[in-house]
């Protein structure tokens, strides 16, 4: 696709990805297509998918070119993944899409469990993602609202123990132990929420605080050794 | 042999057949020796499932919430997820028209807007100590559907907040999945078609 015109390079710049970028023009208000358009297009001159050439004083006689084979090659590479140079990261960053709606989902799965005391629906998200530990901290939440106290703590023991094989593993104890902790003084407020007596909810909410007290200021009795 | 038929004939028809099958084969031998690369490739690929297995990280998502908020970016869904086997995060931010996303205010501010957007999430990841690895964002149209993904390092990122690389550099490390908006074209364009 080749074509020729005299005007500022940005607007010439601005037709060819409009073709591409239809269904979002119409779903944007103006400003916000104008803005998209423009950095679409910039990309697409960077990755060589567009040749820009403008001659003439000024640099107002621009001619563009849109190049369907860099285009099918760049796609191609999405699909097929670091082959075209992109590493493994920013590969698995754009695949992500999935792993995020099925995250979704089960969130919402077991919030609906946490907030109506339905241990299935709990269930459900932790066989949807069996190795998301915020799963267990719920159930062990519910558990323990519900006077469970020896099966909260397997589902306590069971999150700490998924996060426990990702610091062996090499990863940041810090990071971990803070999502860990985070995730589950969220778990425990939900429950408090609806039962605010509670004693042992209360117990286990103030024992979270205090790690991550602890883990914050790095001291001896941190979870990751101080 | 036929009648009529000379043996030169002959000779230069089955020679022809052993060249036509030789092309015809050496092109299936390519065609199989360039799928079982692409299946190789992908194979030594992470996985996505097993790399964001983990559970999101509250704290870091109401960080790059309020980021996003501050740069004029309101209604976006932010997920942070720990890679796995690594001590960086990933930030995942769904712009979705149907949760009332709006970048107005990024939009009216063009390049200096997004520079803003970028400074602070760069200042946010640094100060509260996110280790956001690689930031994603996914845009879905007003029937929430997935249009397409846009990913980078936030190595690039901080680099360009610090002045150390350009914006076109920026954009040449930027990767973008347009499949799905492509596909939504073809498919508009099978429509009206008809």
């Amino acid at each position: 696709m080749k074509t020729h015109h005299k005007s500022p390079p940005r607007r010439v710049l601005l037709l060819p990805l409009i073709l591409l970028i239809t269904p979002l023009l119409t779903a944007c208000e103006s400003a916000e297509a104008e803005f998209f358009a423009e950095l679409a297009v910039d990309w697409a001159v960077e990755k060589g998918i567009m040749s820009l050439e403008c001659k003439g004083s000024g640099q107002t006689d621009c001619t563009y070119d849109l190049n369907e084979t860099v285009l099918g090659v760049y796609l191609t590479g999405v699909k097929i993944g670091t082959a075209f140079g992109r590493s493994p990261e920013i590969q698995a960053a754009l695949e992500a899409g999935d792993v995020v709606y099925d995250q979704e989902q089960a969130d919402e799965l077991a919030e609906q469990g946490a907030r109506e005391g339905d241990l299935s629906l709990i269930d459900q998200a932790i066989e949807s993602r069996p190795d998301d530990w915020s799963y267990h901290d719920q159930r062990a939440s519910v558990l323990t609202a519900q006077g469970n106290l020896a099966a909260a703590d397997e589902s306590f023991a069971k999150a700490e123990s998924l996060v426990q094989d990702r610091i062996a593993a090499g990863e940041s104890c810090y990071k971990l132990q803070r999502n860990l902790l985070n995730n589950r003084i969220s778990a425990l407020e939900i429950q408090l929420d609806k039962d605010p007596s509670n004693a042992e909810l209360n117990d286990r909410y103030a024992g979270a605080f205090e790690q991550l007290n602890a883990l914050e200021s790095g001291g001896p009795a941190s979870p990751c050794g101080g | 042999m036929a009648e009529g038929a000379s043996p030169e004939k002959s000779r230069s028809g089955r020679g022809c057949l052993w060249g036509c099958g030789g092309c015809l084969g050496l092109m299936i031998a390519s065609a199989c020796l360039v799928v079982a690369g692409f299946v190789i490739i992908r194979a030594l690929q992470p996985d996505p499932e097993v790399l964001f297995s983990g559970a999101s990280d509250p704290v870091a998502e109401a960080a790059v919430e309020n980021a996003l908020n501050n740069a004029g970016i309101f209604g976006a869904r932010v997920t942070v997820i720990p890679t796995k086997g690594s001590d960086e995060q990933l930030a995942y931010v769904v712009l979705d028209e149907v949760s009332g996303f709006s970048m107005d205010g990024l939009a009216e501010g063009g390049d200096e807007g997004l520079a803003n957007a970028l400074l602070q999430l760069d200042a946010a990841n640094r100060s509260q100590g996110l280790n956001i690895g690689q930031v994603a964002m996914e845009y879905r149209d007003e029937r929430g559907e997935p249009l397409f993904v846009v990913a980078t390092d936030q190595e690039d990122i901080e680099a360009f907040t610090a002045g150390e690389i350009s914006r076109e550099e920026l954009l040449a490390g930027t990767e973008i999945d347009l499949s799905n908006l492509l596909g939504g074209i073809e498919a508009l364009s099978e429509m009206s078609g008809q």
